[in-house]
């Protein structure tokens, strides 16, 4: 499947196919970051160019500052210097909602779905435009919105089916397993239509068999063409996913490669263990 | 004794309409408006000076000025809300409703000063003049039932949904291409708006405006029917509003001075904080939303097993 493929969830269609939703010019840059909290210098000179269609793992001790990465990739953290672009675009420290409007979906470590909404509106919020969530609108042309709330239940539908929710999808959020919510989460960022996915530890508290559901959705992703980058704890799988690793520690990009290649040095395993 | 029970639904209406989107702004905003009495004044101001100056009674024609007037105001109060979290919206808020109600009073030349204004026509509608109970009890029903049908229409469609996520986590909002402070401001003001409307039913009920009527007691009167009667729903509204509106009539019934009303208002506060903090209306969705969550999970946990060969 191509790139093509994946604009199923684009609102079907209601999306031109040539906004640059596609994995090749929705390029994410990370140029020369840095991030200090108070002394703490957290991000020490971020360099990388997210390759397309790929899955990169992003690994590392804890505290290395990979959930931090993510917070400035995908908005709302501005890095004290250092740009990111999407698409060509400066989105150093724009607000998230704006960017993630771009393509770019980020996942939580702590999940964070909205438990007092069901599967299908966790998804369908995520798909809504700009237009539905004007209460202008909502209310002087309930028709149209009506009709449009329409669209993104639809897209909503396609996302939940894929991560294979389909049966749950009247279920509150609140209700559905640790495995199944994290699922979900992943069903969001396809709903409002990413092309690059910052996936923060799917796998973390997963049993074998949640593991396994979850490889396969990001393996089928990665077979639409997606580009992903990929926190991740379980080596496993880090090594059956990503076709590049990239080693954090202490805010450093440390090495970078096959995931074989790195997994292989051994300075960086006792870091990883040893710490 | 009909003619106190009118008095009381009037009220109990009238009240109902002026905090039904105050209702949602404290439900999933979380922020504490102390200005709502302002713009229920202004509303109220809206009638009382174009009714005085025979401009016109015509519901028809005041209530569209009052939406747009109230809808200004609320826009340049909410505005803030860009800025200031939660919390500092309170002092904020406080200060909007001194602003408001302290320039009407000096503004005498429109307000009347102190005394306000009195005295002026009844309203109508298209010739049909309002004047017996009755009458504006007519009126009123189908206001609310438009308010209250437009409010669940909100709810139930996208703009609605972003307010739920957004009580929940404003971070997994901004994450899915949502801001928070656009839907803060939409519903601040859709309050307001409803607020003026309420205003101007209000005075034309009562035939006189004057601005000492719209201070901060009165503001706090109408958080505490949201409070009173529960936030995000939109039937606790009726509930706060029917009885605290009412409660001066309750009290001397049992022989109680009505200045015991801030006190019974206090009471009843710290009740709700204590035991019940979504409120009377809260008990009956609390339990009918744990009845579907507890439904849930034990249809999950019944279900996965067997599923487990077949996906
Ligand atoms: N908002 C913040 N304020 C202060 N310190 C922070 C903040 N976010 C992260 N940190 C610190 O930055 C370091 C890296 O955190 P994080 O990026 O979450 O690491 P990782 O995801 O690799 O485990 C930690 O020491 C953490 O305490
Ligand atoms: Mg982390």
């Amino acid at each position: 499947m191509t790139a093509e493929k994946a604009l199923v969830f684009s609102r079907a269609g209601h999306v031109s196919h040539s906004t640059g939703r596609d994995g090749g010019s929705s390029r994410l840059v990370a140029r020369g970051l840095f991030k200090r909290f108070g002394s703490q210098e957290v991000i020490a000179g971020f360099d990388h160019d997210l390759e397309p269609g790929v899955v990169t793992g992003l690994v590392g001790p804890n505290g290395a500052g990979k959930t931090t990465i993510f917070n400035l990739l995908s908005g709302g953290l501005k890095p004290d210097s250092g740009t990111v672009t999407f698409a060509d675009q400066d989105v150093t420290g724009r607000p998230m909602h704006v960017v993630s409007r771009m393509g770019l979906g980020r996942s939580f470590q702590d999940v964070r779905v909205f438990p007092a909404l069901d599967c299908l509106d966790n998804c369908a919020l995520y798909a809504q435009t700009v237009r539905e969530t004007s209460l202008v609108r909502t209310l002087l042309m309930p028709r149209s919105t009506a009709r449009l709330s329409g669209v993104s239940r639809q897209v909503a539908t396609e996302a939940v089916e894929f991560v294979g929710l389909g049966s749950k999808k009247d279920n509150l959020a609140g209700s559905l397993s640790y495995a199944d919510q994290k699922l979900l989460a992943i069903a969001r960022l396809l709903a409002i239509g990413a092309t690059t996915l910052l996936l923060d530890e799917p796998a973390s508290g997963l049993d074998r068999r949640g593991v396994e559901k979850l490889m396969e959705v990001i393996r089928r992703l990665r077979d639409e063409g997606r580009t992903i980058l990929l926190i991740e704890h379980n080596l496993d799988v880090v090594r059956e996913m990503c076709q590049k690793v990239l080693f954090l520690d202490r805010g450093r990009v440390l090495a970078e490669g096959t995931p074989d290649d790195v997994f292989a040095r051994t300075e960086l395993a006792e870091l990883y263990f040893g710490a | 004794m009909i003619y106190i029970i009118q008095t009381i639904v009037i009220y109990s209406l009238t009240y109902s309409i002026a905090v039904m989107g105050l209702s949602l702004v404290v439900g999933y905003s979380q922020i504490f408006v102390l200005s709502q009495a302002a713009v229920f004044g202004v509303g109220s101001f809206t009638y009382a000076v174009m009714s005085s100056r025979n401009i016109t009674s015509d519901l028809l024609i005041v209530i569209p000025v009052a939406i747009v007037i109230g809808g200004l105001l609320s826009l340049v109060t909410g505005l803030p809300l860009f800025r200031l979290g939660g919390d500092y919206y309170i002092v904020a808020s406080l200060a909007f409703q001194y602003v408001i109600i302290q320039g009407l009073v000096n503004w005498t030349s429109v307000s009347g000063g102190p005394p306000g204004l009195f005295g002026f026509s009844s309203p109508s509608i298209l010739g049909w003049n309002i004047t017996s109970n009755m009458d504006f009890i007519y009126v009123l029903v189908p206001i609310l039932v438009l308010a209250l049908g437009s409010l669940l229409w909100v709810r139930r469609m996208p703009y609605g949904r972003a307010l739920v996520a957004m009580a929940d986590d404003e971070a997994a909002l901004a994450a899915g291409g949502v801001k928070a402070d656009s839907l803060r401001v939409g519903v601040f003001v859709l309050a307001g708006t409803l607020a003026a409307v309420a205003g101007v039913l209000f005075t034309s009920f009562l035939n006189v405006a004057s601005p000492g009527d719209y201070g901060i007691s009165e503001s706090i009167l109408m958080i505490s029917m949201v409070l009173v009667g529960g936030s995000r729903s939109l039937i606790g509204p009726f509930i706060g509003a029917l009885f605290l509106s009412s409660l001066p009539y309750w009290l001397n019934l049992v022989n109680w001075s009505v200045y015991m009303t801030g006190v019974v208002t206090g009471v009843l506060l710290l009740l709700v904080a204590f035991f019940l903090p979504d409120g009377v209306a809260g008990l009956a969705t609390s339990w009918v939303h744990r009845r579907r969550m507890h439904e849930q999970s034990r249809q999950a946990s019944s279900v996965e097993p067997s599923l487990g060969g077949q996906s």
